[in-house]
């Protein structure tokens, strides 16, 4: 009987494995056999043409990379400080560290585009930006922020406390420790709470599609107030409408391919740090 | 948290690094109606302890009686648990717990070596400036300076010299718990307190140790926290028991190896 419930439940466990390569693994390859066919150093290098139809995605890959980019310039600093906050400088187990981890693991769950139109009141409307590549990389770096936040929390918490202990026995300060112990082993925290959030933010569409970007016309931006961007998640977004346009299609497919190797390298560049990070904080 | 001690004498904050005359002959610490709490649990009562200057004093007693406990209260890393202290601790003739104290000048001047040997995962020579680069300002030369004699003294110079940039956790226990005796000797401590160093060494590396804390006690005064009677009888001057009476850590019983180890002593008493 034993034997029999092992069986069923590798069975399952299996199964649910099989399903979940089956989508994925579907996924890729039908967009991989569409995609493919468009890619090329010219689809990669030059700019849009006929509203999409022809020429090639560099303006969109430059503007999401912008995005993206500025998103983790203003979350990396901003996580640290509330990580520190809330692993050095509050009693853990009291109730301000407590309401501050459970705001984060909350806004973790809040919708991107509820980031969208927050941004869009405040920034667009109230200080009059306009649409602006700052403003989707401010609404981005606000979707980051939990995510990023909580992975550096919980590389703290694994930092083992008896280097706490020695670290302070030697006379050193709360700032020296932070400097000196915390900080260095929680960097890989940092990279990989990073790297995954920008992964998930460079396919976001509905935070930044009326805060940042445009469908047509921009390059790269010489200004903040009214200097939107192209990207990438929002081109394949307007192709997509267009789908039923034969000349859509290998554009549609091509830059859909290009986005999800940008995530998968983002992705997998997060996964050799989150075993060293797994390694450390089993020794 | 530490509760600040009531104590009037003691207003000014800084520890002096010159010490008075008068300083000089008396214990290094003395304890005064010490009490540990963790909640309401009271955990240890130290009703009156001197540590003495540039000797040995030997704490023994059971396991869980408070030993461990005491050695953090003196440095007050007990902050760091939330565990309550009321009664006062001297260093120096000045309360640990006066008001603006500097906790960390206090923690840099009573350093500590702790059961198992903590190694920062960073080259050897990091090790020991850990602490000592961070407290005092220092020119290349002086690191070295500081590093070769803090290794000297700890009795491994001989075994390292040649791979201090290499990663110190290759070094055997043994050798790592003497460079965290060197990292403690490199802050330049008054005090050294040692919770149990030798626990998980083996005997040659025991014996290693031992022989060093005859060497420190010349410049430095040492508190030894140690299971072993043979080894407090072997390195302690004077010997303090702590025991647990209705639960809670007591100060038994204190004086020379003799009053406490002895035939006629407390510990046979018991």
């Amino acid at each position: 009987m034993r034997k029999l419930i092992n069986y069923l439940l590798a069975a399952a466990a299996l199964g649910s494995m099989s399903v979940v390569i089956l989508i994925l693994g579907g996924l890729i390859i039908v967009i991989a056999q569409k995609g493919l066919p468009a890619i090329s150093w010219s689809f990669l290098s030059s700019g849009m043409k006929q509203a999409g139809a022809s020429g090639g995605i560099i303006w969109h890959l430059v503007g999401t990379l912008l995005l993206i980019t500025t998103a983790w310039l203003i979350t990396s600093p901003l996580s640290l400080s509330l990580a520190l906050l809330q692993q050095v400088w509050l009693d853990k187990k009291g109730r301000w560290s407590q309401a501050l981890r459970l705001f984060f693991y909350t806004c973790n769950g809040v919708p991107s585009i509820v980031f969208g139109l927050f941004g869009f009141m405040i920034f667009v409307q109230y200080f009059n930006w306009g649409k602006s590549w700052l403003v989707g990389g401010i609404v981005l770096a606000m979707s980051m922020l939990p995510t990023v936040t909580l992975a550096i929390m919980e590389r703290m918490e694994a930092i083992p406390a008896k280097y706490l202990e020695a670290s302070a026995a030697l006379g050193l300060s709360k700032t020296q420790v932070v400097w000196s112990v915390i900080l260095p082993q929680s960097l890989t925290g940092l990279a990989t709470g990073s790297l995954l959030a920008l992964a998930r933010a460079a396919g976001e569409t509905a935070p930044i599609m009326f805060t940042a970007t445009i469908f047509a016309g921009a390059t790269f931006p010489d200004g903040i107030r009214e200097n939107p961007v192209l990207t990438l998640p929002y081109h394949i977004f307007i192709l997509a409408q267009d789908s039923f346009d034969p000349a859509m299609g290998p554009q549609l497919w091509g830059s859909a391919l290009v986005l999800i190797a940008l995530v998968a390298t983002l992705s997998l560049l997060a996964l050799p740090l989150r075993l060293i990070m797994h390694e450390e904080s089993h020794d | 948290m530490t509760e600040p001690a009531l104590d009037t004498d003691h207003t000014t904050a800084s520890m002096s690094q010159t010490e008075s005359p008068h300083i000089m002959s008396g214990p290094v610490l003395r304890i005064r109606d010490l009490s540990v709490y963790a909640g309401k649990k009271h955990l240890l009562r130290v009703e009156s302890l001197d540590i003495p200057r540039h000797e040995v004093l030997g704490i023994i007693g059971p396991s869980g009686s408070g030993k461990s406990t005491l050695l953090r209260v003196l440095n007050r890393l007990t902050d760091l648990t939330g565990l309550k202290v009321t009664g006062d601790v001297f260093f120096q003739e000045k309360s640990i717990f006066a008001r603006g104290t500097d906790v960390d000048h206090l923690r840099a001047s009573i350093g500590m070596l702790f059961q198992q040997p903590v190694v920062f995962p960073t080259t050897i020579m990091e090790n020991v400036l850990f602490g000592a680069k961070r407290l005092r300002s220092m020119s290349r030369g002086e690191q070295l300076e500081c590093v070769e004699s803090a290794l000297r003294e700890a009795a491994i110079w001989e075994e390292v010299k040649d791979r201090l940039k290499r990663p110190a956790l290759q070094l055997s226990v043994g050798q790592q718990q003497r460079l965290c005796l060197a990292r403690t000797l490199a802050t330049q401590p008054n005090v050294i307190l040692m919770d149990e160093p030798t626990s998980a060494l083996d005997p040659r590396s025991t014996e290693a140790i031992e022989s060093l804390v005859f060497k420190l006690k010349k410049r430095h005064s040492i508190v030894l926290v140690t299971h072993q009677i043979a080894q407090a009888r072997r390195v302690a001057d004077k010997l303090a028991l702590i025991d647990v009476v209705q639960g809670t850590g007591e100060l038994v019983c204190q004086g020379d190896v003799d009053t406490v180890l002895g035939q006629a002593g407390c510990l046979a008493a018991e």
